[in-house]
């Protein structure tokens, strides 16, 4: 057993005592009796600092600001030895299976796109990057070296220098065309589609909807969906979700996820209110294959990328395949289908076709909600309905 | 099924990305820091593959490389790693290597030994080491929750973790040992 001075005492009375012997009889190095108390208090700060940008942090022991007695070989040791329990205790107490594992993903995305050739890994390094540090609390300038930005953004110049590298069939040239197309649909270019859904009544008649659809980059959005006899506006600046309804005030929320719900209870079945959204869909949960090159109708004179991907986990309320057709040179997302396969009978969407109408600039303000009036503007004076 | 090489290398990703954390983890404190770090050291280990003697263990090659990315960084991340000295970064390779000895197939087996230690602690140390590291308690509120001064705290903390590191050397010790 330990030392019955130490025993006996109080942490409070025995902060100056020396209470250290294991149970084998060899000494333990009491911290506070410690020879070197500079170094001591150099890793309790180090050790208990919980913000990392504090700068009130140690810092490298290399630089002037450390403990010139950690120059001794014993005490980098001891700072070693108690930075490892350290990380061990972390690992211990609050397990990171969750991180750990999305930084496995991260790798073998970067890793699987690699596999392209040069002139793809630019591109798909940095829709990686974008796409799996998504997290709040990263920012993807974090992760992304600062040479990839400049090379990223002249992606497009060299993918055409370099030609597209095909090899029909291949996953990982699906995945790579879909992160080329989600790493575009994250530029900051204004486009309007055109998305027509066709829902499954439950005595198996198809009723066609037609909405439109301006995304500006990864975040910004607007859905105009149309609702009784007119249109309800739902979107997203960026920061947060807005909603305009057919009458009355719109409404704002923090949560720019929330544009989601608000959409699907007007009745609109997209996954995502942005191309980059849907686009995202198909890199996690579904099996991709690149099928041969094909041309638009809109487009005869274009063979676009044709990428499919089916469901890994059929779910009968989720879309079961998603098609898109992507520009050859810019990645471009011209043309996407999602199908859901839906058993007759079974209420629901059955199909949503996305189409690019145009590329043109629109004004920060569009993306507000003071740009989209309701259908029925409330006369004054008249009371605020809910809504919906 | 014939596997490729790059899922042959996810393999090898998944084994070693816990053991990696926790060598990232003891020279780096910021989070963000780590994920960098992390996603250069494998991508680094794809890149030259090529170069890693099949005859040895391939966790000791992975953080071999992770340490020059650390010093590679040392001084545009000054702030915020703990020492970079090569010298540490050699012990503490020295105490992943004995830690990867410990009987367990994975990382989370390989910690029971410190699970054990934890329960031989002494009720008032470990209490306060369960504190700091199950709730992320620090300084004031910690001290708070114990009732005691801030400086009692620190040599709590100081007390219990000297006694840990003891009693997990000796683990490390008696794994290293031939039986």
């Amino acid at each position: 057993m330990y030392d019955s001075d130490c025993h006996r005492s109080d942490d409070d009375e025995c902060v100056d005592c020396d209470c250290s012997a294991a149970s084998d009889g060899n000494r333990i190095e009491d911290d506070a009796s410690s020879s070197n108390g500079r170094v001591q208090a150099w890793i309790d700060r180090w050790l208990d600092a919980s913000d990392p940008s504090d700068d009130s942090r140690p810092t490298n022991v290399a630089s002037n600001e450390t403990p010139a007695d950690a120059n001794d070989a014993a005490d980098g040791q001891r700072i070693a030895d108690l930075a490892f329990l350290h990380a061990l205790l972390e690992t211990v107490h609050q397990p990171q299976a969750d991180v750990v594992a999305q930084r496995v993903r991260r790798v073998m995305s970067a890793i699987r796109a690699r596999e392209l050739g040069p002139a793809a890994v630019t591109t798909v390094d940095a829709a990686d990057a974008m796409l799996d540090l998504q997290p709040a609390r990263r920012s993807a300038a974090a992760v992304v070296p600062s040479w990839v930005w400049p090379l990223f953004s002249t992606a497009a110049v060299l993918l055409v220098a370099a030609g597209i590298y095909w090899n029909s069939g291949s996953q990982a040239n699906a995945r790579a065309a879909i992160l080329r197309a989600s790493a575009d649909a994250a530029r900051l270019a204004d486009r309007e589609y055109r998305a027509i859904a066709d829902f499954q009544n439950p005595s198996g008649k198809i009723t066609r909807t037609e909405s439109r659809l301006w995304v500006r980059g990864g975040e910004k959005c607007v859905l105009e969906h149309p609702w009784m006899g007119g249109h309800v506006t739902i979107g997203n600046n960026g920061s947060r979700a807005w909603f305009v309804p057919l009458l009355g005030l719109p409404s704002l929320a923090d949560d720019p996820q929330q544009s989601v719900w608000w959409a699907r209870k007007a009745g609109c079945a997209l996954p995502d209110l942005t191309v980059r959204g849907l686009i995202e869909n198909l890199v996690d949960d579904f099996d991709l294959e690149l099928l041969p090159p094909e041309a638009l109708p809109e487009y005869p004179g274009m063979l676009c990328q044709h990428i499919r991907g089916v469901r890994r986990d059929p779910h009968a309320n989720r879309c079961q395949v998603i098609e898109l057709w992507a520009h050859p040179q810019t990645g471009v997302a011209q043309h996407i289908v999602l199908y859901w396969n839906r058993p007759a009978g079974l209420a629901g969407p059955e199909r949503i076709q996305v189409d690019l109408i145009a590329e043109r600039p629109q004004p920060d303000v569009w993306y507000e909600p003071e740009s989209h009036p309701p259908v029925y503007p409330l006369p004054l004076g008249l009371p605020v309905l809910p809504n919906l | 099924m014939q596997m490729s090489s790059t899922d042959l290398f996810e393999i090898l990703v998944r084994e070693h990305a816990d053991m990696l954390t926790v060598y990232l983890r003891c020279v780096v404190r910021d989070p963000s820091l780590v994920d960098d770090l992390f996603q250069e050291t494998m991508l680094t280990a794809w890149r030259t593959l090529d170069r890693f003697d099949r005859s040895r263990p391939f966790g000791p090659w992975l953080r071999g490389i992770a340490a020059k990315l650390v010093l590679a960084h040392r001084r545009k991340s000054a702030r915020a790693m703990v020492l970079c000295e090569e010298s540490f970064l050699e012990h503490l390779e020295h105490r992943h290597a004995e830690l990867q000895r410990l009987p367990g197939d994975t990382l989370d087996d390989k910690l029971d030994e410190l699970r054990r230690c934890l329960e031989q602690l002494p009720a008032t140390y470990r209490q306060a080491v369960e504190l700091r590291y199950n709730e992320g308690l620090q300084g004031t509120s910690l001290a708070a929750k114990l009732e005691i001064s801030t400086e009692a705290l620190k040599k709590r903390l100081q007390r219990g973790r000297a006694h840990l590191m003891h009693c997990l050397q000796r683990k490390l010790a008696a794994a290293g040992r031939p039986s």
